[in-house]
C-alpha cells in the first residue's frame, strides 16, 4: 500500500513539470483577446458535469451500479456512454489534426483505431460479463495472487496514464489558451478541472443474471474476499455462458 | 455447508452434461472467432495494400475528381466492422441468450 502511495505521489509530482516543459515545444499558438463568454460557457459545462456526477454517484450503491449502471440501461443509452468515453480529446483533437496534417496516412491510423473495437466485443465482452468482473485486474486476480496482480496493474495503468495525460493536457491547454485568451500557465489548470462522468458497459443485458454484488458500504475488495471464501468450489467452466449460476448459490 | 456444496456440485455437473451447453459454447466461439478473422483479415489485407501497392489507392474515383479510391475503401472497412458488431450483438441477444436461458431452465 505504501508503495502505491509513493508511486502515485511521484507520478503526481512529475506530471505538472513535464506538461509545463512541453509547452514551448509546441510552438506559438496565437493568443486571442480574453473571451468572457467562452469562459462562462466553460463553467456552465463544468457545473453541469459536476451536477450529473453528483446525481449519478448518489445512485451508485454497488460495483455493478458503478460499472454497468446495474445492468439496467438500454443499448442506446450504453451507446451514448461509450461514445462519450470514446470521443475524448484524443479522438476529437488528435485524429482530426492527424488527418489534417498527414492526409491519408492519418486516415489509415483512424481505421485501425475503429477496427480494434469490434475485436474486443467479439472475444472479450461476453466472457467479462459471464465472469461478473469488470476490469482486467479483477479477472486476473480471480485466478492469481490478488495483491501482486493489482500492484502490477497499478504500475501499468500509471505508466500509461502519465504518458497519455501529458499529451491530453498539453493539447487541451493550448486549445483553452486559443479559445479563452488566457496565458498557457493559467489555461492548463483550468482544463484539469474538467472531469468526465460517464457510465460505460461492455454489454447491457436485458435479462439480468443474478450475480454476487457487494452490499452497499462494503468495499469491493472485502466483498470479493468474503465471497471467494464462502464459495464451496470454483467452477472450472467460468468462461461458459451460464457460469454465474455455478457461483451464485 | 456440505449440503450446499453437494447441490452446487450436482447442479454444475448437470449443466456441464447438457448437450445444449456444448452447442452454445461451440456455436458462440465459432461465430466470435470467424467475425474476428473477418475484421482482422480485411484490415491486414488493407494494410498490405497500403504497404506494397499504394498506387491502387491513389487512383482517382473518376475523371477530374479529387477524391481517390482510398477514401471510400477506408470508410467501407469501418462500416463493415460496425455491421459485423451488429451481427454479433443480434446473435448474442437472440440465439445465445435463448440457449443460456434454456440451459438454466433445464438445470433447475
Amino acid at each position: 500500500m505504501k508503495l502505491f502511495r509513493t508511486l502515485t505521489l511521484a507520478a503526481a509530482g512529475l506530471l505538472p513539470a513535464s506538461i509545463v516543459l512541453a509547452a514551448p515545444a509546441l510552438g506559438a499558438v496565437e493568443k486571442q483577446p480574453l473571451n468572457l463568454n467562452a469562459i462562462g460557457m466553460f463553467f456552465v459545462f463544468v457545473l453541469g458535469t459536476l451536477a450529473i456526477t453528483w446525481w449519478a454517484a448518489r445512485q451508485t450503491k454497488s460495483t455493478s451500479d458503478f460499472y454497468t449502471a446495474g445492468g439496467g440501461i438500454t443499448g442506446f443509452q450504453n451507446g451514448l456512454a461509450i461514445a462519450g468515453d470514446y470521443m475524448s480529446a484524443a479522438t476529437l483533437l488528435g485524429l482530426s489534426s492527424l488527418v489534417f496534417a498527414k492526409g491519408y496516412d492519418g486516415f489509415i491510423y483512424t481505421i485501425g483505431f475503429f477496427v480494434g473495437w469490434p475485436i474486443i466485443t467479439f472475444l472479450m465482452a461476453e466472457r467479462l460479463r459471464n465472469l461478473g468482473r469488470y476490469t482486467f485486474a479483477d479477472i486476473v486476480s480471480y485466478r492469481l495472487d490478488q495483491n501482486k496482480v493489482r500492484i502490477f496493474a497499478a504500475f501499468g495503468s500509471l505508466t500509461v496514464v502519465c504518458c497519455y495525460l501529458i499529451v491530453q493536457m498539453v493539447g487541451a491547454g493550448q486549445l483553452i489558451k486559443l479559445l479563452f485568451g488566457l496565458d498557457y500557465p493559467v489555461a492548463l489548470p483550468s482544463r484539469s478541472w474538467r472531469c468526465r462522468s460517464s457510465v460505460s458497459a461492455t454489454k447491457p443485458s436485458p435479462t439480468k443474471l443474478s450475480r454476487p454484488t457487494p452490499a452497499a458500504g462494503t468495499s469491493w475488495a472485502r466483498a470479493r474476499c468474503s465471497q471467494t471464501r464462502s464459495t464451496p468450489h470454483r467452477c472450472p467452466w467460468a468462461w461458459c455462458s451460464v457460469s454465474p449460476v455455478c457461483r451464485t448459490f | 455447508m456440505t449440503d450446499i456444496h453437494s447441490t452446487d456440485t450436482q447442479r454444475c455437473e448437470r449443466i456441464r452434461s447438457n448437450p445444449k451447453l456444448l452447442q452454445l459454447v461451440s456455436s458462440r466461439s465459432r461465430l466470435a472467432w470467424s467475425l474476428s478473422a473477418a475484421v482482422l483479415g480485411t484490415y491486414y489485407l488493407f494494410m498490405l495494400i497500403v504497404a506494397f501497392a499504394p498506387q491502387w489507392l491513389h487512383a482517382p474515383l473518376g475523371e477530374h475528381r479529387m477524391l481517390t479510391l482510398g477514401m471510400p475503401v477506408g470508410a467501407a472497412i469501418i462500416v463493415f466492422s460496425w455491421l459485423l458488431t451488429g451481427w454479433y450483438v443480434y446473435s448474442a441477444n437472440t440465439r445465445f441468450d435463448a440457449l443460456g436461458a434454456a440451459i438454466l431452465e433445464e438445470s433447475k
